[in-house]
């Protein structure tokens, strides 16, 4: 179709739309110069073409975006960690809370040992001298003196009356000591958990005054990894009286084989969980 | 479609198939309704949607989808203040604009939609027939009668002959 007087305003709607070929157009550019007065409706339709704002944009396109398969395992891998992390942190918590608060509480697991208990004088003496740290001379007088030191335990078979029981069986032990007193001839002291050694000064041979050295903690350190009994069994042979109060001891071991079991379970727990993930 | 092809479908026709429902809706959280639910759809069709021609399965989905929204609301876009939401081109005289804009609010959505397709996305007569549901010759006729009422209305606004 040729471009006239009669056809232009399809070719001008055509080249509108961009349908007209290089040729084409440069027919309907010189078809307008020959006919000026239609060059204002060629304009006009022009006009009508639309030109897009590219201002106008789709905001947030990460709504949009798909990411399945590599969000998802990373994602998993990260939650197990995490998971695994903040229980372990949380029963740590837990556990520490137990040690620092529970000092006398916990009834002696090292029963055996107890019934081992049999001390000499000059072993008791000889370890409390070593073991005090504070108070070595009135260690090696309390070892004369009647225990002062009070073990609570699940059974009472430990003599208390051996006089030169040294109430630092605490010190000796190396262990935190428990609140345990079951002796029926020892009274029961008072539990001071953090007890200095002064008090084994004013030991009474009837009252065994509670004496939870802060040393033995200290000392305690590696020992604290073995086996309850088998420390248990060193410190108590080594102090002559079984009704000594071994809180830190005691408190420590069976605390530390609580804490660990229930360590254990918590990792088993994750283990399964994780591993079905 | 990969996942990848799928993503860099949307970054690259997400803006435009946005301003084209956007132009027709006159509604920005519309637009973007439409647009997501488009894509949502080429996700799960992704399986037996080709990566080259994603950009007209997007827009054939959202105009459909455009048509179903305009039917049910059943509002008329033709409030000032919609024509005001609408940003200033640079292009053309500003005064011109608002009224072109106007002009191209009384067209009924299929051609509307006809003129944005031909003029912003540069598709074929065949192409938007595709798109639209229409013949390629039923688009150029549709097409025609749209610019020249553009036109008309841009002579005189206040004489539009409605064809």
């Amino acid at each position: 179709m040729q471009i006239n007087r009669q056809t232009y305003e399809e070719f001008f709607l055509l080249y509108a739309d961009g349908e007209l070929s290089e040729r084409e157009r440069k027919e309907v550019e010189s078809f307008i110069e020959q006919n000026p007065d239609l060059k204002g409706e060629f304009n006009l339709i022009s006009e009508t073409i639309m030109v897009p704002d590219e201002s106008i944009v789709f905001n947030n396109k990460e709504i949009l975006f798909r990411n399945e398969d590599n969000r998802k395992v990373v994602m998993m891998r990260w939650v197990r960690y995490a998971a695994a992390a903040v229980v372990l942190i949380a029963l740590s918590i837990t556990g520490w809370l137990f040690i620092d608060e529970n000092t006398e509480k916990t009834p002696p697991v090292a029963v055996l040992e107890e019934k081992k208990t049999e001390k000499t004088p000059a072993a008791k003496e000889n370890i409390n001298q070593d073991n005090n740290i504070t108070d070595a001379g009135k260690q090696s007088n309390i070892v004369a003196e009647k225990p002062s030191i009070t073990v609570k335990r699940a059974e009472n078979k430990v003599e208390n009356k051996t006089p030169a029981a040294p109430e630092n069986t605490v010190n000796e032990t190396q262990e935190t000591p428990v609140a345990v007193v079951e002796e029926p001839e020892v009274p029961q002291p008072a539990l001071d958990p953090v007890a200095v050694n002064n008090d084994v000064a004013f030991v009474e041979p009837e009252n065994a005054p509670i004496d939870v050295a802060v040393a033995p903690r200290e000392m305690t350190g590696a020992e604290k990894q073995e086996t309850p009994g088998v420390h248990y069994t060193q410190s108590v042979n080594e102090e002559r009286e079984k009704s000594d109060m071994i809180y830190f001891a005691n408190t420590s071991l069976t605390k530390k084989t609580k804490l660990r079991g229930v360590l254990r379970k918590a990792t088993r727990y994750l283990e399964r969980v994780t591993s079905i993930q | 479609m990969t996942e990848q092809e799928y993503n860099n479908c949307v970054k690259e026709h997400a803006d435009s198939v946005y301003r084209f429902i956007f132009k027709n809706l006159r509604s920005r959280e519309d637009a973007r309704d439409v647009v997501q639910s488009a894509f949502e759809k080429m996700w799960a069709s992704r399986s037996t949607v080709d990566g080259s021609r994603s950009k007209s399965f997007l827009f054939t989905v959202a105009y459909h989808q455009m048509i179903d929204h305009i039917r049910k609301s059943k509002v008329v876009m033709m409030r000032e203040e919609a024509i005001q939401d609408v940003p200033v081109y640079t292009q053309y005289d500003r005064d011109t604009k608002k009224i072109l804009e106007t002009a191209l609010a009384r067209l009924n959505e299929t051609q509307r939609s006809l003129v944005l397709l031909k003029d912003y996305e540069g598709y074929s007569y065949e192409e938007i027939g595709e798109i639209t549901g229409l013949s390629a010759s039923q688009v150029k006729v549709y097409l025609h009668r749209a610019r020249i009422q553009l036109k008309n209305y841009l002579v005189s606004p206040e004489n539009i002959l409605e064809q």
